[in-house]
Order: structure tokens, then sequence, then C-alpha cells
């Protein structure tokens, strides 16, 4: 609320902000490239491409991108010397690299704990012993219990898990362009959605596997923040754990202080837009039918914020994507009904049905 | 398109160009406070109309033109293969990827991150000092001098101008101080919550029977957990029948007293009902304050927070600015005696007070009566709708909220 009001009382937009995008620019993007840098990857037993790229899995000093970041620092602690040779070879193998988009040709993720390798071998020797390949998941805190479906969602504090969330968040960065906290994540809870993946072949019992997971800042500075990141793993896709998981993030919001009316963190990336304006303007078609009827009658951005808890920027952003709104000359704005209808029919809305993924009795918040 | 018309065109932008940097500059001339292009419907609870009509013409537009640019088809190739290679048989094999692996690279990585977050934190910190900076002298009585450095100003011979953007600038750096503030205290619970898990491992998560017992019966335990660790709920016992409930979860609200009481008590006889005719003003007298319900609820006061009651994401620019100052101060108008009598302070205050209120009438019961009480001091607060509610409290509470007063949307009266 207060960040949209900053940027209209203050026009520089000089908000202290938490997150330190204005850090990021003069940190040449952190973590961040213009195409991938990876061309595949193998998530368990799925193979495919990389969206973005990721730099945050190499060492910023192996200017070659010789090996993953882990290996390059066992290396080099293993052989100090060694740094100078790396350093001293640069321009041999740069062009090298500039024909050749990609650092790594295949990283290697642990489906269950999101360990990464670059070597075939030694991943499937560690899948096989994952502690975390369970047959249910026993990591953090059970917070959704879907049994019928089933989907099931856990909340995992970073600092009690470092090392799983860290890789969580290299491996999300792959199909995430804006995202730049991948390694101090004392100060985020995960949130992991499990589920029964259909493809799986054989009479044993099945396996929850991670599906996709939102991330949640708790020392945002904008309190009302009530989601960082949220992205759903390629394999898992088309299967609505976007909006289950984003109508999951608003029922978190409710237990979670200051956050009474929230939102996610801006900017959204286009896929995000796709996913909030497409849930918002679901709820607010169903809101606006029950409340908002009587022509001639008024009402306030707040008493939607007050029926949604969503926050009043995301309310008019998403009442202006929905066109629903006009502004005469002397600035007065309506709200037009007819409008409403037309947008019903147009993305086949029916205003008397409120879809819903979430399950309100499988909460265990 | 000819190329004078594109010369055109190229002299258009200019002009826009020139004029929107000139408007930038003054806006961000030393990072001034503006408040000349608020939007009203976000901050101001403008009220929209409702028509059955149907136009797309003269939309309203604030956030500009919204597109959704990846319809679900997009560039992001979702092909995925699936391999078919069977997992090798469990061995006792050691983990290749042992956490140990990545221990070296993972901790550097982290101590870059942790450095460009301190980076931040230091740039927040200046930042607040210098709005703390920024609020003292607006506080000054010479406040003149320094609001147009702070806050953009239409016409700094405009006196009228300089009084209102003088205290929307005040609430405004105070909210940005008490979301520091807000801050700091979060971080200050993380670290402790983090320094607790190394010390003596976590709690958090001795649940075996998560995905086995009742969904009803977790629900509660952790509810129960929840309100453990959260700030308790507050409830302030007004003496005017209402209570004001402050929950860490929810925005305060003032309600009547015998909805919160488990069995309604037999109705009270009030002792004295009288209404007073002030000023054209009905003031009813309630019951006169229980003063010793009041003080079992004192320690608790103790512990209440103004940071946690006022919300303020509105902007009052309809403040009754010229009756409540002058010569830069703050005053009360001081001649509302009537036939040679001088009303009580307390009396008028409800009479200024009142006139919002009795618009307020419908919709909230909270400020339906004001009561007056000889003892008591009548703090108005501004809650997140953007009335003004008068509330009463005693005048040890209110010297303790006075800290806040001057600053803060509550206006000690």
């Amino acid at each position: 609320m207060e960040k949209a009001c900053m940027s209209d009382a203050k026009s520089t937009g000089s908000e202290p902000n938490g997150k330190g995008k204005n850090k990021k620019d003069a940190n040449a993007f952190y973590g961040m490239l213009d195409t991938p840098n990876i061309k595949e990857v193998t998530f368990g037993k799925y193979t495919f491409n990389t969206w973005y790229g990721n730099a945050a899995y190499f060492n910023s000093q192996d200017f070659n991108h010789s090996a993953l970041g882990y290996e390059y620092s066992n290396m080099i602690a293993a052989d100090p010397t060694l740094r100078r040779k790396s350093r001293g070879s640069i321009t041999t193998n740069g062009d090298e690299s500039q024909q050749d988009n990609f650092w790594l040709d295949h990283l290697f993720v642990c489906e269950f704990c999101f360990k990464y390798t670059s070597t075939y071998n030694d991943f499937q020797k560690h899948r096989i012993g994952c502690t975390h390949n369970v047959i249910k998941p026993k990591v953090g805190k059970l917070v959704y219990r879907d049994d019928v479906t089933p989907y099931y969602i856990r909340e995992v504090k970073g600092y009690m898990q470092p090392l799983f969330c860290q890789n969580l968040c290299l491996f999300g960065k792959l199909f995430l362009d804006d995202k730049s906290v991948y390694y101090n994540i004392d100060h985020f809870n995960f949130y992991i959605i499990y589920g029964y993946d259909y493809s799986d072949i054989g009479d044993e019992e099945r396996y929850c596997k991670p599906m996709g997971f939102f991330s949640k800042e708790r020392l945002a500075y904008d309190n009302d923040n009530n989601l960082a990141c949220i992205c759903i793993f390629p394999p898992f896709q088309r299967r609505h754990l976007g909006s289950l998981l984003i109508e999951f993030s608003y029922e978190l919001a409710k237990e979670t202080p200051g956050q009474y009316y929230s939102g996610p963190e801006f900017p959204l990336s286009p896929f995000g837009k796709v996913s909030y304006y497409t849930y918002w303007s679901r709820k607010l078609v169903s809101v606006i039918h029950s409340h908002l009827k009587d022509e001639n009658s008024t009402f306030t951005l707040r008493d939607l914020s007050q029926w949604t808890r969503f926050r009043k920027e995301d309310i008019l952003l998403t009442l202006e994507y929905m066109k629903l709104l006009q502004q005469d000359q002397d600035g007065n704005v309506t709200l037009l009904l007819g409008n409403l209808d037309i947008f019903c029919k147009e993305h086949n809305i029916d205003p008397l049905q409120e879809k819903s993924m979430i399950k309100t009795d499988c909460l265990l918040i | 398109m000819t190329s004078t018309a594109k010369e055109e065109t190229d002299k258009d932008d200019n002009k826009r160009k020139l004029r929107s940097k000139d408007e930038n500059q003054k806006g961000s001339n030393a990072t001034l406070f503006n408040f000349e292009n608020v939007n009203s419907l976000l901050y101001r609870g403008k009220s929209i109309h409702i028509s059955k009509d149907t136009s797309f013409h003269h939309p309203y537009s604030y956030n500009g033109d919204i597109q959704l640019v990846p319809k679900v088809t997009n560039s992001k190739s979702i092909e995925v293969q699936i391999s078919t290679n069977l997992l090798p048989r469990k061995s006792r094999q050691i983990d290749p990827l042992d956490d140990s692996l990545y221990e070296i690279f993972h901790k550097k990585m982290k101590r870059e991150e942790k450095i460009m977050a301190n980076e931040d934190r230091i740039r927040i910190l200046s930042e607040v000092d210098n709005l703390q900076s920024q609020l003292q002298l607006l506080n000054q009585y010479d406040w003149l001098r320094y609001l147009p450095g702070i806050c953009y100003i239409n016409n700094p011979h405009d006196y009228d101008e300089l009084e209102i953007k003088l205290d929307l600038t005040i609430t405004e750096i105070t909210k940005l101080i008490r979301k520091y503030e807000n801050w700091r205290r979060r971080n200050e619970n993380l670290s402790q919550e983090i320094k607790q898990f190394d010390l003596n491992g976590s709690h958090d998560y001795d649940e075996d029977d998560e995905y086995t017992a009742n969904a009803d019966i977790i629900r509660e335990r952790r509810r129960k957990e929840r309100r453990r660790l959260l700030t308790p709920r507050i409830k302030l016992k007004l003496h005017n029948g209402f209570t004001l409930v402050i929950d860490p979860l929810n925005p305060p609200v003032v309600v009547p007293s015998i909805e919160l009481e488990p069995q309604p008590k037999p109705k009270p006889t009030p002792k004295k009902k009288s209404s007073v005719k002030s000023n054209g003003i009905k003031v009813k007298k309630v019951t006169k304050p229980d003063m010793i319900k009041s003080d079992t609820h004192k320690p608790r006061i103790q512990s209440f927070k103004l940071a946690e009651i006022t919300d303020k994401d509105i902007i009052h620019l309809s403040a009754n600015y010229e009756k409540e100052i002058a010569f830069g101060n703050f005053i009360r108008i001081s001649n509302i005696a009537k036939d040679g009598f001088q009303l009580p302070r307390q009396l008028k205050r409800l009479a200024e007070k009142s006139e919002d209120d009795r618009q307020n009438l419908s919709h909230h019961s909270t400020s339906s009566d004001i009561p007056s009480s000889e003892t008591n001091e009548v703090v108005s607060l501004i809650t997140e709708t953007d009335e003004v509610i008068s509330l009463i409290t005693e005048t040890t509470e209110t010297s303790q909220l006075s800290e806040h007063d001057s600053t803060n949307n509550l206006t000690s009266t």
C-alpha cells in the first residue's frame, strides 16, 4: 500500500526496499542472465530445457565456468594455486564460451532434495539414497493436507533447512526471470506443494514429489507482501497448482500479523501477471456480483478490499485490466456492470460460481 | 510517415519530455514529497458509482495499459522427456552428493549475499535517519523554513497550502518511520527465533501425526501455539460502553462491550442520563466510568503500542484546517462560549468532533453517542477507515500516547 503511495508522493521512489532491487542494478543483476546458461536439466526422470539463466550455480571467480560453483570452490580449497592458473586461461576459452552460450550442457537435479550435479552417475547414486525420497515428505511442517487429490503443502523455514531451500531456489531460478536471493534465505519461508506423479509406473506405493513452491519473505520491507516468488516445475504444469498456491498464500496471510490486506511482491513476471489477474478478476467478479448489484449506489476500493482481503492497488489494477471503470471529464469514476457481463462471457466466468482450487477444510495453518 | 510529420512528433515528444522532465525535477528535487498527484481512489477513499451501462469509451487509466503478454502457449517450451532408465539397486554406497560437498561454495555465496543485504539495510537506516531529522525540523516553530525543502509546494506564499502540506508530510514521514519500526521489530523477532533454533533446535516440527490426526485437532493445536507466539489480543474497555479490540491479525475495532461479554449481565440502569444541548449538538451522558474495571486493565495498556492501532492509509486533505491551526500551531476554537458561559474543555472538543461523528452515525455504532466525562480526556484515533472515532481513555494513558501525538494521525485533544 505504502509502496505505491510513496511512488505517488515521492516521485523518485527512493523508498528503502529490503529486497535491494537497486542494489541489483549496481551488481550486474546478480544471478540473472539474458539467456539460459544451462542447456538441459534432468529433474528426476524428466529432462527439459531451462527457461532462464542462473549464474548463481557458478562461482563468480570461475571466469570460464569450467565447473559448477561447488566443484570449483572445492577444487580451489584443495589446491589454492589453481585459482591463478584458471585466471590465466580466460582468454583462450573466452571465445569458446562466446560461441556456445551455455555454461553447462546438462545439470542433474534430485527431484526430492534439489541437490545438483553435472555428473550423471553421482546423480543416479544419490537418488536411490536420498533421504528426502520417502513416501510422504517429512521436511518442514505440513500446512495443507488434501488426502483426496492428493496434494500436500509443506512449510519449510529457510534457516532450519538451509541447503534444501538454497537448492530449491537455485532450481527455481531456471524457470523464473527475476529472482535475486538464493543463498541468504534465513528470512524466507518456503511452501512446497507435493503430489502424485501419475506417470510413475508400477504397483508399488506412490511417492509424493515436489511439484512447485512459493517463497514468502518474513522481512519484506513492505509487510503486506504475502508472496515473493512462485514457480511450478515444468513437468507438473497445467494442473492449476499455481492457482492453488496463490489461494493458499492469501489464506496464509490471514494468519500473518500485518497482512490483513496483502498481495504478491511486485513487479510481477509475465506468468505471474497471467496467474494473478486471472485469480483476482475471478474473485472480483463474484464479489461485485454479490455486493454491488444496486445501480446508482457507490462503493470505494476500500470496500472491495475488505471483502476480498486484496490490496487496493491490486484491485484497481485488476478493475482496469477488466476494463470495468470509466472516467468522466470531472474525474468521476463509474463501474460499468455491462462491461462486467462482457468480461465474464469472454473469459468463461460464471459470476454465480466462484471457482476455488483450495479446500478450506484441508488447511492446517 | 513523412519527414515533417516525424519532425513534428519528435518535437512533440521533445516538448512532452521537457515538460515531464520539468515535473520530475520538481518532484525529485532532493526527493521531495509530492501530494499533488495522489490517486484519489486509492488514497482518498473516493467513491465509485455503479451503472448498468456498457461502454469502452474513456476507460479509467491509472496503471497504464495492462497487457497480459504470454498467452499460455508461449515460447517457453515445456516439452518434457521422460527417461525410462531404472534406478540402480539400493546399495549401501555413500551418497556422492553429501551435504558437505556444497558447504564451502554455499557458505561463500551466502556471505556475499549477506553483504549485499547489509548494504541495503545501511541504506534504509540512513534514509530513516534522514526522515527523522526532517520530522524534527517540521516540528520546530520555524518549520516554514524547511518545508519547501522537504515537500513540493505549489505556491510558497499560500499559507493554507503550507499548513496542509505540513500536516500531510508529517503524517507521511511518521508512517514511513513506523514502517521501519515495524520492520525492525520483525527483524529482531526473527533473529531471536534463529538464535533459539541454533541453541535448542526446534520443537516446531515434532508433530508425528500431521498426516494422520484429525485436521481440526491439528488446526486447534497450531492456533493455540500461534496465539502464544503472537502479541496478545488487547481489549481496552472504554468508559462509554464500547471496547477497543486490538488483535494482532486484524485491524483494530471498536465494538459494544456487551458483544464481548460471554453472558450479558442484567442491564445496569444508567445513573444519570441527561442530554446537554450545547452549540446545537446533542451530547448524551452515559453511565459513569467503572473505575475498578478500568484499573484492572491498566497493566495491559502499558504494553499497548500505537503503531498497531493506527493504520493510516488515508490521506486527509479535507481537514478542518482553518479552524485548527493558527500561527503554525494547533489550537482549538476558543470561543464556543454561550451567554457568557464558557463550556468545559471536554465539551468544546466534543462539539468539534461531533460534526464528523454525526455523519458516521449510520455506519458505525462506535461514533453514535459521544459521552462526556469529567475526568477523562478524549483521544481521537483514525482507524483503518477514514473516520474519526472518539475514544475515551484516562489522562495517564493519554500521556503515554502523547509521545506520538504530535506526529501521528492521532490527535490528542
